[in-house]
């Protein structure tokens, strides 16, 4: 009787201080949630981040100027400071891409993708029936990977992309400017090959263009020329900032 | 018995505060714990803030110090000019390049186009529908070049000749920037004929409107800031 009422003591002991244990934490866990403060945390790292990227590109853009005042300030002749903004003149023009660059970069060519009834391989998918064609958007889309991944110019067909080209459907063909383009295609990109190459894995191009039956071949090229944009464009419109504005 | 009764109920109770006093002193040594890290946590917060706003008013002088230097290369240039015709010539050439490449801050007649998620995304079934997408932004900006827009800026980033437009998530990335909706697309161009162009029957902004926000307002003069960072040897 009583070794059995000792355990059964033991057993109570035991149980109850389980029981208030289990409150306890039950108590405190219900009545304390967990703080989620590491995201905003990373936010505030990006934005941090964002600024002080500007800061560096606005330190570079003042050197720059701060040289060519210097330059212009330290010319000895009329002809000295002549050649000095002749210089700055061809830096913009190289800038809005109305002079032909070179450098490494990839070529890309769109062509028809070629099925040979006899030699079945497994690599070449089938032809997707009733696929479309290429249009404006999936040229823009192309280009815009490419410009996003570092891409320093980008032309189609020989024609030089610039800050105000349009790509655009007209009818049945596609319209670069005031330019035509007709199929096959061929882009080329400055830019690091290496790069390129892999951001056209990643985001799918390959398969993308398969659904309207065309073959995407990706070429590294070691030194590649892109031409000029020869549109004459007139400005009509727009006039240099004099004054600090409110932005 | 009565005595062996009462003096388990004694027990119980003493245990059951041991249990409780075992369990608190652990909980709040943790939670000790915790708060250092959260204070830890908001310290850094407001570290990092601090930073930001620093950075951002630093940018701000950098800016003007920028603008400054323009101004004053800008007159040395139009001494040059008034002193020799040649210099003239060239002049009004680098002026037009400048602007066509975006490094100047430029002003002129325009639109603004304001696109904005429809605020029937969230109450309809297919939300994607009804969001602005990448390729929503480059239809605009595609119809006003065509347009003959002059200069384009996306939430106050110059296009350039090598800008790209990307969507993560809600947010857009215009050279490398990010930023939030509403996409605000200025162009600077021909009011009339910017407005036509998006207005074409069956043109993007028929084509839109069912989706998304989007309004268009004509001005007389908007202003566009320049493209920075042109120095980092962005092209070879």
């Amino acid at each position: 009787m009583l070794q059995k009422s000792r355990k059964i003591t033991f057993i109570l002991a035991i149980i109850s201080a389980i029981i208030g244990v289990m409150l306890t934490v039950q108590l405190r866990s219900s009545l304390d949630p967990v703080h989620k403060e590491s995201r905003s945390i990373a936010e505030l790292r990006a934005s941090l981040q964002k600024e002080l990227e500007k800061h560096k590109n606005l330190l570079a853009d003042i050197s720059k100027y701060n040289q060519l005042y210097y330059q212009y300030e330290t010319a000895l002749s009329e002809d000295e400071s002549l050649s000095v903004m002749k210089e700055e003149l061809a830096r913009n023009r190289k800038m809005g891409g109305m002079v032909a660059v070179e450098g490494p970069g990839i070529i890309l060519n769109i062509v028809d993708q070629v099925y040979d009834e006899h030699v079945m391989d497994e690599h070449v998918p089938a032809p997707v029936i009733g696929g479309y064609t290429i249009d404006d958007e999936d040229l823009r889309w192309l280009v815009n990977i490419l410009f996003a991944n570092g891409a320093k110019a980008v032309s189609i067909n020989g024609h030089r992309l610039i800050a105000t080209t349009a790509i655009r459907n007209v009818g049945d063909v596609i319209q670069i400017d005031t330019r035509t383009v007709q199929p096959p295609y061929e882009m080329k990109a400055l830019g690091e090959p290496e790069v390129l190459l892999s951001a056209l894995k990643l985001e799918g191009v390959e398969e993308y263009f398969q659904l309207s039956n065309k073959h995407v071949i990706a070429e590294k090229q070691d030194n590649l020329m892109i031409p000029a944009n020869t549109e004459e464009r007139r400005i009509r419109f727009m006039k240099t900032v004099k004054e600090k504005g409110d932005s | 018995m009565n005595r062996r009764n009462k003096f388990h109920v004694y027990l119980t109770i003493v245990t059951f505060c041991t249990g409780f006093l075992v369990a608190t002193s652990i909980e709040t040594t943790k939670l000790m714990r915790k708060e250092r890290m959260n204070d830890q946590l908001f310290q850094q917060e407001t570290q990092l803030n601090e930073r930001i706003l620093a950075e951002k008013e630093q940018n701000r002088h950098l800016e003007n110090q920028l603008l400054d230097l323009q101004r004053q290369v800008g007159k040395v240039e139009e001494a040059m000019a008034t002193r020799k015709a040649e210099a003239a010539e060239i002049l009004s050439q680098l002026e037009a390049a400048r602007m066509q490449a975006g490094v100047v801050a430029v002003e002129g007649p325009g639109i603004v186009v304001t696109m904005q998620d429809s605020q029937h995304a969230a109450s309809s079934p297919d939300i994607t529908n009804y969001i602005v997408h990448e390729h929503d932004v480059r239809l605009v900006v595609n119809e006003l070049r065509l347009a003959g827009a002059e200069a384009i800026s996306i939430n106050g980033q110059r296009l350039v000749s090598n800008s790209s437009i990307r969507c993560i998530g809600p947010t857009i990335i215009v050279n490398g920037v990010k930023s939030a909706a509403p996409f605000v697309v200025s162009a600077i161009g021909d009011p009339e004929t910017l407005e036509g162009a998006l207005n074409l029957p069956g043109g993007v902004l028929q084509t839109l409107q069912d989706f998304v926000q989007i309004d268009v307002a004509k001005l007389n003069a908007i202003q566009l800031p320049a493209f920075v960072g042109d120095a980092k040897s962005k092209h070879s």
